[in-house]
């Protein structure tokens, strides 16, 4: 793999800077912003909260998802990232914790920039705990393109993605390097699937690791004394 | 001890050295829960331990209030009944009040709560498939131990943890107040501060106080500690004051 191939400079395992702006919405019980690079999405979460009585359930929490593209009316591909949404949070919520209740999940991207999926996946997972729901766990999601000459691009941009012969999306939870969440477009062999999982694995550590650093920052500005790490 | 824990990950409460007593029961607070083999974090946050006690807990903050028995609260009256009021205390159900958890309340002498008005309360049972219930009386003793209807004054919002600082004896936002304005305060756990001073500007200088303390902290550039905090806090209330 050459370092140079990419336009922005990136070697082909290197993420774009990441980016998080917490509690953005003053109202919502938890709001994110996360972004790779220009390629930025908010996710605001609200609950537990009261559920109307047809959508109550007896055992579990309820849960709600909205996504809304940067630009045009929600239409197919929204439907398909609502469901994504949908499996992330139910994945990573202890619903049972809080039955009878709503929990609303509402996602606008704010700039499509490539790696669309994995941006909002984890601006919803940073809002989740941001809003301190009770969480099984984190899960991180990387993207990841294979070129038409077979080179896997980490993070690809939208210039990248266009060319791209296939794009693979993929979210892991840290215990285990557990994969959660798979989505695979265009076609590619079983070999350039697994090199793709390693190469999201190691993405998603990274971003992992900026969830601890996110908090880190935030706990400090509110007034936690934090300890640095021995 | 303090470290930053991410949910999922686990946390080993078993392993003890000579200082503590391995025979004593451990203690899981808020954030933590045991699994078959391990305990694990379900909130984002600051580990803390008494290592000691045995005890260990998550600290974070958060907007949304989940009742919990025995924390103080600030609830705002919805509806009437017969027996109880139904109040709003920010959680996901309302709670019921019963009419007879006041001090001195009987079948014909019981207060009258007017739909809007503020009470003060304690959490008397939560239970996350029931309703949550209040009291505004000390059931062991028949007295109100501070509780009751708050009346004029003003109640302001905040996050779930400067609640749990404004709580603590000599918080630091209080003090600095209180050495420039006499006042009165209640504090909930829900997230909700009620207010009220001698007079309405000197309200309104408190609960801007209350609101702006809570991010004192971010602008900091020294060491927390609970000396420069209230200074930090004293400086934000001499700005106020000019203000006025």
């Amino acid at each position: 793999m050459s370092g140079s191939s990419r336009a922005d400079g990136r070697t082909a395992t290197q993420l774009r800077p990441m980016s998080a702006s917490q509690g953005v919405l003053a109202r919502a019980d938890g709001a994110v912003r996360f972004g790779f690079g220009d390629a930025l999405a908010i996710c605001s979460v609200n609950g537990p909260m009261e559920a109307k009585l047809k959508e109550e359930q007896l055992d579990r929490a309820t849960i709600e998802v909205q996504y809304r593209p940067a630009t045009g009316v929600p239409g197919v591909r929204a439907r398909v990232m609502e469901a994504a949404i949908r499996d992330i949070v139910e994945a990573s919520v202890l619903a049972n914790h809080h039955p009878r209740t709503l929990v609303q999940v509402t996602v606008q991207h704010l700039n499509e920039a490539g790696s669309a999926m994995a941006t909002t996946l984890n601006a919803v997972a940073m809002a989740l705990l941001n809003a301190g729901l009770p969480l099984r766990s984190m899960p991180a999601t990387t993207t990841c393109a294979i070129t038409a000459d077979g080179e896997l691009l980490i993070d690809p941009t939208a210039e990248e993605e266009a060319v791209a012969a296939s794009i693979h999306t993929m979210a892991f939870v840290q215990e285990q390097h557990q994969l959660v969440y798979i989505e695979s477009t265009g076609h590619y062999t079983e070999e350039q699937l697994a090199a793709c999982h390693e190469l999201c694995r190691a993405g998603a550590d990274k971003v992992y690791a900026f969830y601890r650093v996110a908090l880190e920052k935030k706990l400090a500005e509110e007034g936690f004394v934090v300890e640095a790490a021995a | 001890m303090a470290k930053i824990i991410l949910p999922g990950e686990q946390v080993d409460v078993f392993t003890v050295d000579d200082t503590v007593d391995a025979s004593l029961p451990v203690c899981l607070g808020p954030g933590l829960v045991q699994s078959e083999t391990a305990v694990h974090a379900i909130q984002g946050g600051l580990l803390r331990s008494q290592e000691t006690a045995r005890h260990w807990w998550i600290e974070s903050n958060k907007k949304r209030y989940v009742p919990a028995v025995g924390e103080p609260v600030i609830g705002q009256v919805t509806s009437r009944h017969a027996e109880e009021y139904r109040v709003d205390i920010g959680g996901a159900h309302t709670a019921v009040l019963p009419a007879l958890a006041f001090e001195g309340a009987t079948k014909k002498n019981r207060p009258n709560l007017k739909v809007g008005a503020l009470v003060y309360a304690r959490v008397s049972l939560a239970d996350k498939d029931m309703e949550p219930e209040l009291e505004c009386v000390n059931p062991s003793t028949g007295r109100s131990d501070g509780y009751g209807e708050l009346t004029d004054g003003f109640m302001v919002h905040c996050g779930l943890a400067h609640c749990l600082r404004l709580l603590r004896p000599n918080a630091a936002a209080l003090t600095a107040l209180g050495q420039h304005i006499p006042f009165e305060v209640a504090v909930g756990m829900n997230g909700r501060v009620w207010i009220r001073a001698d007079t309405i500007d000197h309200t309104i200088l408190g609960a801007t106080m209350i609101t702006r303390s809570e991010h004192v902290y971010g602008d900091m550039t020294t060491a927390l500690t609970a000396s420069t905090e209230l200074d930090a806090c004293r400086r934000l209330v001499k700005q106020l004051v000019q203000q006025l």
